[in-house]
C-alpha cells in the first residue's frame, strides 16, 4: 500500500446518508494561497490558525460551491501534525463529492485513501500505533465497549500497561546480563534474589494481560443475541417483542422465516445485534436446510443464545450441539401450560436444560433463566433464586461481566500478547530447569522481541496494512 | 577544516625515516597494528615515547575475561600477536563462567608484565619493522606524501597514520589533590590532539579511568586469605602453544574484602576524593568503579571483593583489583590496612586517576579510517574505549586496513553477527560514546555464535581474504577440514537399540536409548556434556583429535538447533534491521523529542538496526520510524 506525499483532500464524515453537516478536511499543503482563492478573500486578511471563519466557497470563475465554516489548524498543532484546513458544509453527500472534486482538479490535492489522515497523524508521531489502532476501533465500534475501549487505546492507558510490561523486563534481562558479564562484581546469589523477585512481578502483568487478551472479540464488538428453537416455537413473535415493533413475518405456518433476520437493539447505551433464525426441525427441503445449518452457526458465534421452546410442540430437531443462555417458554397463556413445560424438562429435551450454560453469572442455578411469554406480551418469570430480572437485563448482566475484566480489545495486540505469554513461560521454565546461560539468554531476546512488536517496533508491512485497510470512514 | 601546512622539499629528508605506515604509540592497540600490517610487506614504523616497554600493561596484569577472552582467539585467528603474549606470559589461566553453559564461557590469564612487555620486545624487534623511540611534536597531512609527524630532531613520514596514543591526549593524573600532566605513571606527558591536529574532532567529555595502588609482595599476609589456583584445564589462548602446557610457572591470586570500616574511611574522605569535589570532570566507566564510586554510589552497601593479583613471578608488586582510587596518599594507606590480609601492606606505587582527551569515534568509518582525513586510523583507548583487549582489536583492524589500503585491496570488516570485534567497531563508530567503551557478551546479539570454541570457524574467511600467507593460515585451514570431518562423524554415527549400545549409554551416563540415534542427537541430549562425551568416545573408538577441535564440534553440534531457530526468527527481525532509513527526513519531524534527534542527528544512523542501538532511543520514536518504513 502507498500513500502518497503532498496535500491530501477527502470527505471526513458519512456520506451514505443526507445530514444537515459535512466535513472536509485537506491536510500537507505549505501555504495558503489556494485557500485565498477558494474563499475570495484578500491577501492582506490573516488567516488565523484556530479560527472559525464563515465564508463562501467558489471556483475560479466566482460560481459558488457553498457556503459554511472553515478552520485552519497549523502543523504540528493539527491532527495530523501538518497544516490542515477542515471545512463544515452543508450535508449533501453529492455536494461534498462536488467540493473534494473541485479541490481535486483545481489545486492537485490528492485523494485521500482511506486511512490516510491517520497515517500521517502515526507517521507525524501526533498519534502512537496503539492510539491508531484505538482511533480505528472507536470509528468502527458496534458496541459502547468499543468506544470506551477505543478511547483507552487513544488515551494512552493500554500503551502505559504495555510500557510497564517492557520496563519490568528489561530489570529480567539485566539480571541474565549480570549473570553472564559481572558474577565476579556483584556476587550471584544477590542476581537470584533479583531475579526471583522480577520474574514474579511480570509474571503477574502478563499473566494479567494475557486474561484480558482471551475470549470472543466479536463478542465485545459486536455482541450478538440469537434465538433458536424449533419451528413455529415463537422466535419471531419474540423477536418483533424485543424490538417493540413488527419487524418480522409471524404467523402459525412452521417455516415462515426461512432466512435469518438480523437488527440493532440498544439496551442501556450497548448495541446488541438481536438475530431471529430460521427454525430448526427436520426437512427434505434444500434451501430450508440451508437456513437451518446457518441458524445452528449462529448460535454457536452468539454472544448471547435464547432457546425458544413451545412447550405444546413435540420437538422434531435434533438438539446435539445446541447450546443457549436463556430458555423462553412460549403460550404460557394456555390452559395446561404448567403441566406441558413440566412435560418437556422431563422429556426428551429435558437434558438440554442441565447442560445448557444458563445464566449470566449471576449466581443462577443451571435452570435459573427460564422464561415464559405468552402471545400478549413478555410474561417472564424469573429463576427460583433472586429478584426478577427481565431478558435484557440477563444480556446486559452477562454483557457488563465480560467488559469488566477491562479485555483488550485489538486483535493484533492479542496475538502478541498470546505470543509473548507463551514465550516468556519457555523462557521461565528454561530459567529453573538448565543453568546455560546462552540458551537461557536466547529465549529471553525472543520474548523481548515480541514485548517490542507489542509496542509497535515492527516494520512488518501487513500490520500497518492491516489497520488502515480497516478504517471505514477513518479518512 | 582540516589543517593542511605544505611540505618543503628544501628541508633535508633521511630517506630511511620514509614508511609505508606509521604506527603511534606502541600499547596494545599499536603493537597490534603494527604486527598486522607488516605481514602484508610494507614498510611499517611504529613510534613509541622512550623509557617504556612494548605492550606494556599501565592496569590490571590480566588478558582476557567475559567477552574479551572471545576478543583475544579472534585476534589469533585473523593472525595478531596479543594471545601470543599471553601464552609466553601467562602465570594462572582461568575459564570463567564455567558452570554457566559453553556458550558464555571465556578465558582468562594473568600475566607476568615484565615477561609480556620482553616477549612483545622481542618478537617485534626480530620481524621487520621499525621500531622508534622518540617524542612526536606534530602530525601534518601533506596531499603528496600522506603523514609528516616532527619530533626535535627527526621528521617521518608515512602514507598512512594509526594513531594509537591511549590515555596521553592532554593526560592529567590525579592523586588526592596532586596533579600532574602524562598519560600514566612516571611517563611524560604528550601534547593533545588539537596541538597535533587541527581538524580532528575530540569528544567535548573528556574520559577518566583509574588504577589502584600497588602493594609490596612481602607485606601481604597470604594466609588468611582465599586462594584462588590456575586451572590446568583452560586451553592456551594461542594456536601455536601446546595443548595442556604452560610456559611459566603457575601461581595463585587471593581473593579478600572490603568491610565498613574500610568504606568508612572511605566515606569520610568525601571532600578529599578528586571525583567527588570536581577536581576531576571525566567520565569514568561505570562498569569499572572506583571504589571512592562504590562508597558514595551504593551505601547500602558494606563489602565488595578485593581479587590480590600478582604482576609477576619476580616481580615485587600485586595487584588489588577492585579498589582503583585517586583518594590521596595517606587514605589509601590507612583504607588498605582495614582489609583483611592487607594490615600491614606498604604501597610500592599509589593509585591514581587519569583524565584523557577521547577523538569522537562518530567519525571514523567501519574500517577505522577517519572519515575526513584519509589515511589517518585510529585505534585503541584513544577510541574512547577501555581494555588492553579492545585496544588490540582495534589494532589489527586499523592496521590491516592502512595495508590494504596501500595495496589497494577490499578493507576488512567484520560483521557484527560473526565477531566481537565486529560488535566494538560498529558500536564505536555508529554510537557516541557516553563513557569509555568496554565489550561485554551482552553487546552482541548472537551470543549462543560467537563463542571462543569457535572463532576459527567464524573468522577464517575473513583472514583467508587477506591473501597472506603465515602459520596461523595452515593452522585455520587445517583446522576447518578437520573441523568439517568431525562434524560429519557426529551426524553420520548412529547407535541402534541393542545391548552393546545399551552398555556404552549407561557406562558414559548418555542416558537411554530406545530407538536408533546419531551420535549429534546424543550430544544434544540435555544431560549430556557435549565435550567431555565427545572426548571419551573418540578415544574409544581411537580418533585422535585435539582438545580445541572436539570442543569446537561438539559445542556446535550441541547449540545447533537452538542457533537455526534463532537465526530463522532473526530473519524477519533483521529485514527490519537491516532497512534503510533517511535520517534526515526523521529530524525534520516536529514531533519528536529533542534529546532523541540530538542523538540521531550525532549517530546519523542508515539502518533502522543502527537508529534502534542509539542509546536512549525511546520505543515511541522507533516504532514511529518502524512506521514509516
Amino acid at each position: 500500500m502507498k500513500f502518497s506525499e503532498g496535500p491530501i483532500v477527502a470527505v471526513s464524515t458519512s456520506t451514505s446518508s443526507k445530514a444537515a453537516l459535512g466535513i472536509v478536511r485537506v491536510s500537507g499543503f505549505d501555504n495558503l494561497d489556494w485557500l485565498y482563492k477558494l474563499t475570495g478573500k484578500s491577501q492582506d486578511k490573516t488567516i488565523n490558525p484556530r479560527y472559525a471563519y464563515f465564508s463562501s466557497f467558489q471556483k475560479e470563475g466566482g460560481e459558488l460551491i457553498d457556503e459554511g465554516i472553515f478552520t485552519f489548524f497549523k502543523g504540528p498543532k493539527s491532527f495530523t501534525g501538518e497544516n490542515l484546513v477542515e471545512f463544515s458544509l452543508h450535508g449533501n453527500p453529492l455536494l461534498l463529492d462536488q467540493f473534494v472534486d473541485y479541490l481535486h482538479e483545481s489545486f492537485q490535492f490528492s485523494r485521500a485513501k482511506p486511512g490516510e489522515f491517520s497515517f500521517r497523524a502515526l507517521k507525524n508521531k501526533k498519534l502512537n500505533l496503539t492510539q491508531v489502532e484505538g482511533l480505528d476501533l472507536i470509528l468502527n465500534a458496534n458496541s459502547a465497549f468499543g468506544l470506551k475501549a477505543g478511547g483507552q487505546g487513544l488515551s494512552n492507558e493500554l500503551y502505559e500497561d504495555y510500557l510497564r510490561l517492557r520496563s519490568e523486563f528489561l530489570e529480567i534481562r539485566a539480571c541474565i546480563e549480570l549473570l553472564i558479564d559481572f558474577a565476579e562484581d556483584v556476587g550471584e546469589e544477590e542476581i537470584f534474589q533479583k531475579m526471583d523477585r522480577h520474574l514474579s512481578v511480570f509474571k503477574e502483568l502478563i499473566e494479567n494481560l494475557y486474561k484480558r487478551s482471551q475470549g470472543n472479540l466479536s463478542h465485545l464488538l459486536t455482541p450478538q443475541v440469537s434465538l433458536v428453537g424449533a419451528t413455529n416455537a415463537g422466535k419471531s413473535t419474540l423477536f418483533n417483542k424485543l424490538l417493540n415493533r413488527e419487524r418480522a413475518i409471524v404467523s402459525d405456518i412452521h417455516g415462515t422465516t426461512r432466512d435469518f433476520i438480523s437488527e440493532y437493539l440498544y439496551l442501556d447505551g450497548h448495541n446488541f445485534q438481536i438475530i431471529d433464525t430460521a427454525g430448526l426441525r427436520e426437512t427434505d427441503e434444500k434451501i430450508e436446510r440451508v437456513g437451518i445449518e446457518q441458524s445452528l452457526k449462529i448460535n454457536k458465534d452468539s454472544f448471547f443464545k435464547i432457546l425458544v421452546v413451545n412447550p405444546f410442540d413435540e420437538i422434531s430437531f435434533d438438539p446435539e450441539g445446541i447450546t443457549f443462555d436463556a430458555i423462553v417458554f412460549t403460550h404460557s397463556d394456555l390452559d395446561g401450560f404448567e403441566e406441558a413445560k413440566y412435560k418437556f424438562k422431563s422429556g426428551p429435551m429435558g437434558a438440554i436444560l442441565e447442560s445448557g450454560s444458563i445464566g449470566a453469572g449471576v449466581g443462577n442455578g443451571p435452570m435459573g433463566a427460564i422464561f415464559e411469554s405468552g402471545p400478549m406480551g413478555a410474561k417472564i418469570e424469573s429463576g427460583p433464586i433472586g429478584p426478577t430480572y427481565s431478558l435484557e437485563d440477563y444480556i446486559l448482566m452477562k454483557y457488563q461481566e465480560l467488559i469488566s475484566k477491562e479485555p483488550v480489545p485489538i486483535k493484533r495486540h492479542r496475538y502478541v500478547i498470546s505470543d509473548i505469554y507463551d514465550r516468556f513461560y519457555e523462557f521461565s521454565g528454561t530459567w529453573y530447569n538448565t543453568k546455560d546461560m546462552a540458551v537461557i539468554s536466547s529465549l529471553c531476546s525472543r520474548v523481548s522481541v515480541s514485548i517490542d512488536e507489542l509496542m509497535g517496533i515492527v516494520s512488518s508491512q501487513e500490520v500497518l496494512d492491516h489497520i488502515f485497510e480497516n478504517f471505514c470512514i477513518g479518512k | 577544516m582540516f589543517h593542511v601546512e605544505q611540505f618543503t622539499h628544501g628541508q633535508s629528508m633521511d630517506s630511511s625515516l620514509n614508511f609505508d605506515i606509521i604506527v603511534l604509540g606502541g600499547g596494545h592497540a599499536g603493537v597490534e597494528a603494527a604486527w598486522i600490517a607488516n605481514q602484508f610487506g610494507v614498510r611499517v614504523a611504529l613510534i613509541t615515547i622512550p623509557g617504556v616497554g612494548l605492550a606494556s600493561a599501565p592496569c590490571n596484569p590480566a588478558i582476557g575475561g567475559v567477552g574479551k577472552g572471545q576478543v583475544v582467539r579472534e585476534i589469533d585467528a585473523l593472525g595478531g600477536l596479543m594471545p601470543r603474549l599471553a601464552d609466553l606470559s601467562g602465570i594462572q589461566f582461568r575459564t570463567l563462567n564455567e558452570s554457566k553453559g559453553y556458550a558464555v564461557q571465556s578465558t582468562r590469564v594473568q600475566i607476568d608484565k615484565q615477561v609480556y612487555s620482553d616477549s612483545a620486545e622481542e618478537i617485534i624487534g626480530k620481524s621487520s619493522i621499525s621500531v622508534i623511540r622518540d617524542r612526536i611534536d606534530s602530525i601534518e597531512a601533506d596531499e603528496n606524501f600522506g603523514f609528516i609527524l616532527k619530533s626535535k630532531n627527526h621528521n617521518y613520514i608515512g602514507r598512512k597514520l594509526v594513531v594509537t596514543t591511549g590515555t596521553f591526549l592532554n593526560g592529567k593524573l590525579h592523586t588526592g589533590d596532586v596533579v600532574t600532566p602524562g598519560g600514566r605513571f612516571e611517563t611524560e606527558k604528550s601534547a593533545g590532539l588539537g596541538e597535533l591536529f587541527s581538524g580532528i574532532k575530540t569528544l567535548k567529555k573528556r574520559f577518566k579511568t583509574g588504577t589502584p595502588p600497588r602493594i609490596k609482595r612481602e607485606s601481604i599476609n597470604f594466609g588468611i586469605m582465599e586462594p584462588q589456583p590456575s586451572d590446568p584445564v583452560t586451553d592456551n589462548f594461542h594456536f601455536g602453544s601446546e595443548e595442556g602446557t604452560r610456559t611459566l610457572e603457575q601461581v595463585n591470586c587471593y581473593l579478600t574484602r572490603t568491610n565498613e570500616e574500610t568504606l568508612g574511611l572511605i566515606r569520610a574522605n568525601k571532600e578529599r576524593s578528586p571525583i567527588f569535589n570536581g577536581q576531576i570532570q571525566g567520565i569514568g566507566p561505570r562498569y569499572c568503579p572506583s571504589i571512592e564510586d562504590k562508597a558514595f554510589r551504593y551505601p547500602d552497601r558494606h563489602t565488595h571483593h578485593v581479587f590480590v593479583e600478582p604482576e609477576g613471578l619476580n616481580l615485587d608488586t600485586f595487584y588489588p583489583n577492585g579498589i582503583s582510587t585517586s583518594l590521596p596518599k595517606e587514605v589509601q594507606e590507612e583504607f588498605l590496612r582495614t582489609i583483611p590480609g592487607l594490615e600491614q601492606a606498604e604501597i610500592a606505587i599509589y593509585g591514581y586517576a587519569v583524565e584523557y582527551d577521547v577523538v569522537d569515534t562518530l567519525y571514523l568509518s567501519n574500517t577505522l579510517e577517519h572519515q575526513e582525513v584519509s589515511g589517518l586510523f585510529f585505534a585503541g583507548q584513544v577510541c574512547g574505549t577501555s581494555g588492553y583487549e579492545e585496544a588490540a582489536g582495534q589494532g589489527l583492524v586499523a592496521g590491516a586496513n592502512a595495508a590494504l589500503s596501500i595495496l589497494g585491496k577490499k578493507p576488512l570488516v567484520l560483521p557484527r553477527n560473526k565477531s566481537y570485534i565486529g560488535v566494538m567497531v560498529e558500536d564505536l563508530c555508529t554510537n557516541e560514546r557516553d563513557e569509555p567503551y568496554r565489550l561485554f557478551t551482552a553487546r552482541s546479539e548472537n551470543r549462543l555464535f560467537i563463542r571462543e570454541d569457535n572463532t576459527i570457524l567464524r573468522l577464517y574467511p575473513f583472514r583467508k581474504a587477506l591473501g597472506l600467507s603465515e602459520p596461523v593460515d595452515n593452522y585455520n585451514e587445517d583446522f576447518i577440514k578437520k573441523f568439517n570431518i568431525l562434524e560429519k562423524v557426529c551426524d553420520s554415527t548412529f547407535y541402534l537399540p541393542n545391548l552393546r549400545s545399551e552398555k556404552l549409554f549407561d557406562e558414559l551416563g548418555l542416558g537411554s536409548i530406545k530407538e536408533k540415534i546419531s551420535l549429534a542427537e546424543v550430544l544434544q541430549r540435555s544431560q549430556v556434556d557435549p565435550v567431555v562425551k565427545l572426548n571419551e568416545l573418540l578415544k574409544r573408538s581411537g580418533m585422535n583429535f585435539s582438545n580445541a577441535l572436539v570442543r569446537a564440534v561438539a559445542i556446535s553440534v550441541k547449540y545447533r538447533g537452538y542457533i537455526e531457530r534463532e537465526n530463522f526468527e532473526n530473519q524477519s527481525l533483521n529485514k527490519l534491521e537491516d532497512k534503510c532509513i533517511d535520517f534526515h527526513s526523521i529530524l525534520e519531524n516536529k514531533n519528536l523529542s529533542f534529546e532523541c534527534k540530538l542523538r540521531i542527528e550525532k549517530v546519523k544512523p542508515t539502518t533502522f538496526g543502527q537508529l534502534k542501538r542509539i542509546e536512549g532511543i525511546r520505543p515511541a520514536t522507533l516504532a514511529f520510524v518502524a512506521a514509516s518504513l
